[in-house]
Formats: structure tokens, sequence, C-alpha cells
């Protein structure tokens, strides 16, 4: 019995040792004197001056060139790669094997390590700092494929076969025989789309240079680090302006690092159970 | 409609895939294999042959990134194949809910963005009056630069990595232990097997194939590293947080020598495809 309070013990250490920073910014968004007190004792001193302090309508101009992003991504991440996993799982067309097995490949070797050439063909498209710039790359990823696969391959060849014989076409059947049944896979989709626009730092940070489509998490970053980076991407003149005020940067920079995870949290939580199915899919039995 | 018919609509289906797995994979390729072999400059491009990959092995920067990379690939594979499986077992021992709460817990770092994790961790680190000198000096500890450090920096950046990871391949592990044969482990220890030699001889071998999973996705992920470097040290001190993505970053686009960068981008690609074609049988084996 002693031992297995010593184990309990051991476990929720490391665990609170790994939440405490998360726990460390929700209260230093609330201080506006930046200082690592006594944890507990601290909300004493609490209060909502840094929420007050944001630049909210800046704010609000990058929440909107997320959203554009990030939406866009979620449809075209569902119409692309759930419909290629549907033809994979249900048609034999030549050729079939091997281009399947270059999804594999491009699922295990990331395709960011790729950023080189494609910011270069993305600069020879003349589409730099453009919306469209961000999202196109991140459209097709190969493991929602794979998933897709996965997942189509266990519905009934009778049903679709029920469908041509009453005369559906094979986009209506697709549309309205395969999707309406896949609802779980369809969240998924949309969630992956969403969640890999909001969380990609790197290729926007490349791409946009330009602060008016700037997404939340480029500007956020940026403002986070307090600086503007190594390659001269631009930061906000609002933010500029609070630092030579002398405001507690911290503080703000809590407010957004909540802002910046909040999104993130709340799909998770809405999307928890499609997100263990995908678990089980995904990994090895 | 005849099958040959039909198939052509599988093909349709597949078709906006195949032109994005083109444009965004098979195309950037053929594209920075083709400007390895040139030295571009502001004017135009001008053929060099192999002189940027042998430039690779003078100048340093494929080494240290390899050097680089494999300490973050030392510090996934300790804290995703050893911490994480030891605290799934640990979990393992108590009730379904004891376990369920623990593993929402360790997931709670993991949906923090990155890019905010690193902002708090920068003031824990930060040298002099950081959280943890803070701490250090109360205790009458000598005080540390923590990624000013090249000997620690990389560790330091690990860490706070880690926090964001375990808890999803902890969860892999449960997931898979939860659903072993609980009279198995019953007959093993009625023979008088300890602990140990469960864990050794029974569990071990029937988590293997997640154990697999992780491997592989730690491999590319820690080939992937580059916002935590470039947030926390810009890559340095002297070059030693530069992984290899870091390295093309840097080459590119601080150094502006996109020749150079792309025979390093080639390089990459071919350990990737490597590791991707020998772990390619594991995936079939488990595509069903």
């Amino acid at each position: 019995m002693g031992k297995k309070i010593i184990l309990a013990a051991m476990i929720i250490l490391l665990g609170t040792w790994f939440v405490f920073p998360a726990y460390f910014t929700l209260q230093t968004s609330f201080m506006t004197k930046f200082a690592l007190v006594n944890p507990v004792t601290a909300w004493r001193h609490s209060s909502l001056g840094n929420w007050k302090m944001m630049p909210w309508g800046l704010l609000l101009g990058w929440l909107r060139n997320s959203l554009i992003v990030c939406c866009s991504l979620s449809i075209l991440t569902l119409l692309v790669c759930v419909a290629a996993g549907y033809g994979f799982a249900k048609f034999d067309f030549p050729m079939k094997d091997p281009l399947f097995w270059l999804f594999l490949v491009a699922m295990i070797v990331p395709g960011t390590l790729l950023f080189l050439p494609r910011y270069l063909i993305t600069r020879d498209m003349k589409i730099l700092n453009t919306h469209v710039a961000m999202i196109l790359p991140l459209i097709l990823s190969p493991s929602m494929v794979f998933l897709s696969r996965q997942y189509l391959l266990s519905i009934s060849n009778e049903l679709l076969d029920a469908g041509r014989v009453d005369g559906a076409s094979e986009v209506q059947i697709f549309r309205y025989i395969v999707l309406p049944l896949v609802k779980p896979l369809i969240v998924l989709a949309v969630l992956g789309g969403f969640s890999a626009g909001w969380g990609d730092f790197m290729w926007q940070y490349i791409v946009a240079r330009n602060r008016d489509i700037q997404t939340m998490t480029v500007g956020l970053g940026l403002f986070m680090m307090g600086s503007a980076g190594p390659t001269g991407s631009s930061l906000s003149p609002e933010f500029t302006a609070l630092i030579r005020q002398g405001i507690s940067l911290e503080g703000m920079q809590a407010v957004a690092a909540i802002l910046q995870s909040a999104p993130m949290l709340a799909l998770f939580a809405f999307g928890q159970k499609y997100f263990l199915q995908g678990i089980k899919l995904g990994a090895p039995e | 409609m005849s099958r040959n018919r039909r198939g052509w609509w599988g093909l349709l289906f597949v078709a906006p895939a195949l032109l994005f797995l083109f444009v965004y994979f098979i195309l950037p390729i053929i594209y920075s294999g083709n400007l390895s072999f040139y030295k571009v400059e502001l004017t135009g491009r001008s053929w060099v042959g192999f002189e940027n990959y042998l430039a690779l092995g003078d100048q340093d920067h494929l080494s240290n990134g390899i050097r680089v990379s494999a300490k973050f690939l030392t510090a996934y594979l300790f804290f995703n194949i050893v911490v994480a499986y030891l605290l799934a077992i640990g979990m393992s021992k108590f009730s379904p809910r004891f376990c369920g709460v623990m593993l929402t817990y360790y997931h709670i770092p993991c949906l923090i963005s990155a890019i905010s994790s690193i902002a708090v961790w920068r003031w824990l680190y930060r040298y002099p009056g950081g959280g943890f000198n803070e701490v250090l000096e109360a205790l009458h500890l000598p005080t540390m630069m923590f990624l000013g450090n090249p000997r620690i920096a990389a560790w330091a950046i690990c860490f706070v990595m880690m926090g964001g990871m375990v808890g999803s391949s902890t969860v892999l592990y449960a997931a898979t232990i939860s659903q072993v044969n609980k009279e198995i482990l019953g007959a093993a220890r009625l023979d008088g097997a300890n602990e140990l030699q469960v864990i050794w001889h029974i569990l071990t071998p029937l988590t293997q194939p997640v154990r697999m999973y992780i491997l592989i996705g730690n491999f590319i992920g820690a080939m992937n590293v580059w916002e935590h470097p470039f947030f926390f040290t810009g890559g340095g001190p002297f070059g030693s947080t530069r992984t290899m993505m870091f390295e093309i970053y840097y080459t590119a686009f601080v150094k502006h020598r996109f020749g150079l960068a792309s025979a390093l981008t080639m390089v990459m690609m071919g350990i990737a495809l490597v590791i991707a074609i020998v772990s390619m049988r594991r995936v079939r084996s488990y595509l069903g």
C-alpha cells in the first residue's frame, strides 16, 4: 500500500512539473508586475490590467486572417483527402498500388523539410504574401488520406452498388451515401485542417512578411518573442509602442499565449471522442 | 457500368490529392535537386557541379545539424520510449478512474501551442533573473545560463519540448496496456515471475507495435525541430541548437545561399527517405 502511494505521488509530481508552466501563464496574465512569487498566494495581487491593455483591434485583424486560412484549410482538407481515401478504398484503377505507396512515403517523410523549394516555387508562382500561399501546401495531409482509406474500407460495397443500380452518379454516391455514413471522419478532417493551419508557424512566417495578412499564430508569436526575429518580419507598431511605455511585457505575453492556445483547447474539448477514434485508427493494433 | 469505367472514377477521386502531392512534394524535390548544382546570386545563377555538396563537408553545416538533431532524437527516445512507457505501466496499477484523470493531466501540455509554452519557459530560463535562477539564488546555489551555455542549451530546449509530448505517447502506451489480457499477467505472477520480469518478458513484447510507431514518428519529429530553437536561441550559442531543419533555414534565409541550402535539403530528404523505406514494412504490416 505504501509503495502505491509513493508511486501515485511520483506520477502526480512529474505531471505537475509539466503542467506548471500552463498554470503559471494563466496566473501571469493577471499580474501587472512580473515576478515569480508563491504561485498559490500570488492571486491576491491579480487584476485585469493586461487584458484591458491588449490592442484588441489589431488582434481582431489577425483573427480574421487566421479564420480565413484555417477555415479554407478545413474545407479543402476534407474535400481533397477524404475523396482520395475513398478512391483508394473503393476503386481499382491502373497504378493504384504504386500511387498509394507514394502517399505512404509522403506520410513518413515530413513535407516541412521541403520548405525551401516550396518557398521558391511559391515565389515563382508570384503569390508570396497572400492567403493562398499560406493555405496551398497544407491542404494535402497524407496521413489524412491514409486514415480516410482505412475508415472507408469498412463501408459495404453492396450499399454503393445499390446506389449505382438506382442510377446515382459516382459523385452523388460519394456525397449522399458515403459522407453521411462517416461523420467522425468528417469531423477529424475538418479539425485536422483547422489545427494544421492554426499550429503552423514556420511556413506562414516565411511566406507572409506583410503585416496586413499575418495570422494570429505569427503575429502573437512574434509579439511573445518581443522581437522581429533574424529575418526581420515585422513586429506591429502597436506592440512596439507598448514596449516603449514600459508595460510589464510578460503579463501581456501571457495573455497572448492564452489567446493563442484557447482555440485548440476548445477544439479538443469539442472533438475529444473523435480524436481518440483517430488515435485508435492511426495507431497499430 | 463496366468495372473498367468505374476504375477511372477512382482515379478522378484521387486526382486532386495527386495534384497537390506533385506540386508540394515531388516538384520541390526536383526543384531543389536541380538548384543544388547552382550557385545562386541576385544577378542570376551559375552552374557549379557538385561544389555545394563538397562545401557541406567543409563548412560543418551538415555535421553540426546532424549532431544537434541527434541530441534532440536522444531526448525524444528517452522520454517517449522509456519515460512514457514507465508512466503508462505505473498508471495501469491504479483504478481506471485515476488512470484516466492522470492521462488527461499529462495531456494538457500537449494541447498548449508550442509558441505559448516557449514564451513561458523563456521567462523561467532567463539569465540573470529568470524563474529558475531566482529559485537557485534563494537556495544559495550558483545561478546558471540555461540558454547561453552551448553545452546545456540544446538539452534545456529538449526538456521543454518533451513536456508537450510525453502525454500523447503515454496515452498510446496506456491504450495498449489496458488491452493486455489480465489472465496472462496473473498466470505469470502465479508462476513466480516478479514485477520486473512481467514488464520485461510480457508487457514489453506486447507493446512492441506501439513502440515502433512512436519510434518512426520520433525519428521524423527530431529531423523537423525548428520552432523551438528559433524562438529560444535563434540557433545559438555557437550553433549549438541549429538542428538539421534550422541549418537549411539558416543557410537559405540568413546567409542567402540558396544553392548550398538546396544541397542540404537533398541530403536530409535522402536520410528521411531511407528511414521511410526501412519503416515502410512496419507500416505495411498494420495496414490491414
